[in-house]
C-alpha cells in the first residue's frame, strides 16, 4: 500500500465525519470506473448503479478483513468482482460463455468500423475494443493494471488466484492481445 | 525477471521502456478513461447521496454528525461537501425558506428502501412556490417526503404508497408524475 492508501485506509476506519469524507474520495476515484466495468459486462445502467452501491456498501462492512498484501485499490475491486459474479449467478444472466473461455482468439479483420486509422493512438483504441469484446475480463485485468498501477500481487488479489495461476492468467491475456495489436506495429518507431 | 513481470510492469508504468506495446496499451488505456466521464457532476452527486443514504441506513455511517468545515480534503468540492452534509442527515434549517417547512415528514424513515434509488427526473418550469404547494400537498396526503438543496437546486423525494389513495392518484396525474417501479420520486427543481 503505498501513504495515499494508508491514510484513505485509516480515515475509513475512524468512522463518523472522516469515514464520510474518506468514502467521498473513494467514490471520486472508483465509481466511474466500476459503473464502466459492469456495464462492459452486459449489466444495464440501473444494475451497474446497484453494483457500484453494492460495492462501496461491502467494502465498509468489510474493513477490518483488509490485510494489506495487496493494494487497497485491488481489494476493492476484488469486492466489486464478487458482487459481478453473485450477481451474474443469481441472476443467472450469462448467457453467451465468456469470452476468455473461448479456445481461439479469431482477430476480426482491423479496422472493422472502416474509419481511417491515422496514429498509433487510433490504432491501440480501436484493437482494445475489439480485444475488449471477445476477451472481457483478461481486458478489464489489462486496463486495471495501466490505470492502477498494479502489480502481480494486485492482480492476484483482484482474481482471488495465487501468484503461480495469477502469472499464467496474465501470460493468457499477454498472448491473446497480441494479435490484435499486430497491425498497429507499423505505428511503432522504435 | 520473466517476460510476463516486464510485461505487466510496462502496462503499470514501472517498465524500461522496452516493451512499446504494452507502452501503447498503457497510454491508450489511460486515454480513453480520462474521457470517459459518468454523467453531469449533478448526477453523480445525485448518486452519491443515493450511496449515502443506502449506507446511513444500513448504520455504516456512524452516528450524525456535521462536516466540520476545517477538513484537509481539497479535492472535495464545496458541492459535494454539501450533498455530504445532506446525504447523512444534516438539517441545514439556515437553507430553507420557512415557507418551505418542514422539509422532512415525520415518517420519512419509516418509508420502505430499496436498493438504488430512483433517478431524478429534472422537474421543468417548477420553482420554490410549486415546492411549497407540493409540501402541503405531501403533508396533507401523509406520504413520507424529504426536500433537500443540491448545489443551487432543490431536491424532492418522496414515497407514494401502493395503490395511492384517489386524491394522490389525481394529484401525481394532474403533475405529470410517475413514480419509479419501486415507488419512489425524485425531483430536482432548479431554484
Amino acid at each position: 500500500m503505498d501513504s495515499n492508501e494508508d491514510e484513505l485506509l485509516a480515515a475509513l476506519r475512524a468512522g463518523s465525519a472522516q469515514r464520510r469524507q474518506a468514502l467521498a474520495l473513494l467514490y471520486e476515484q472508483h465509481a466511474d470506473r466500476l459503473r464502466n466495468y459492469f456495464v462492459a459486462q452486459r449489466l444495464t445502467r440501473e444494475e451497474a448503479e446497484d453494483r457500484v452501491q453494492d460495492t462501496f456498501v461491502n467494502v465498509l462492512r468489510n474493513l477490518d478483513s483488509f490485510r494489506a498484501d495487496s493494494r487497497f485499490t485491488a481489494w476493492l475491486w476484488a469486492i466489486a468482482r464478487n458482487e459481478l459474479l453473485m450477481f451474474l449467478r443469481s441472476a443467472k444472466r450469462r448467457e453467451v460463455p465468456a469470452g476468455d473461455d473461448l479456445p481461439e482468439a479469431s482477430v476480426p479483420a482491423h479496422d472493422a468500423g472502416g474509419g481511417i486509422v491515422s496514429s498509433l493512438q487510433d490504432c491501440v483504441q480501436q484493437a482494445l475494443s475489439r480485444f475488449e469484446q471477445q476477451f472481457r475480463d483478461y481486458a478489464q485485468v489489462i486496463r486495471l493494471v495501466s490505470l492502477y498501477d498494479w502489480g502481480l500481487s494486485d492482480v492476484a488479489a483482484f482474481l482471488g488466484k495465487k501468484p503461480g495461476a495469477t502469472r499464467e492468467y496474465l501470460s493468457q491475456s499477454r498472448k491473446r492481445l497480441a494479435p490484435f495489436l499486430e497491425h498497429c506495429r507499423e505505428f511503432i518507431t522504435p | 525477471m520473466n517476460e510476463v513481470d516486464d510485461w505487466v510492469d510496462t502496462l503499470a508504468g514501472r517498465g524500461k521502456g522496452e516493451n512499446l506495446d504494452a507502452q501503447a496499451v498503457r497510454q491508450a488505456l489511460q486515454q480513453q478513461d480520462a474521457g470517459q466521464v459518468g454523467g453531469t457532476p449533478a448526477e453523480q452527486d445525485l448518486r452519491f447521496v443515493a450511496l449515502l443514504s443506502r449506507l446511513e441506513r444500513e448504520g455504516l455511517l456512524a452516528e450524525r454528525q456535521p462536516v466540520r468545515a476545517s477538513m484537509p480534503w481539497r479535492s472535495i468540492s464545496i458541492a459535494a461537501m454539501l450533498v455530504l452534509a445532506i446525504g447523512t442527515g444534516v438539517v441545514l434549517d439556515s437553507m430553507f425558506d420557512p415557507a418551505l417547512q418542514p422539509h422532512l415528514s415525520a415518517n420519512f424513515d419509516d418509508a420502505p428502501r430499496f436498493r438504488g434509488q430512483a433517478p431524478a427526473m429534472i422537474a421543468e418550469g417548477r420553482d420554490a412556490q410549486w415546492l411549497e404547494q407540493s409540501l402541503a400537498q405531501l403533508q396533507a396526503l401523509s406520504w413520507p417526503y424529504r426536500l433537500s438543496r443540491l448545489q443551487q437546486d432543490w431536491l424532492l423525494e418522496f414515497y407514494v404508497p401502493s395503490p395511492p389513495s384517489a386524491a394522490g392518484a389525481a394529484w401525481l396525474q394532474a403533475e405529470g408524475i410517475t413514480p419509479h417501479a419501486n415507488g419512489w420520486v425524485t425531483l430536482r427543481v432548479a431554484e
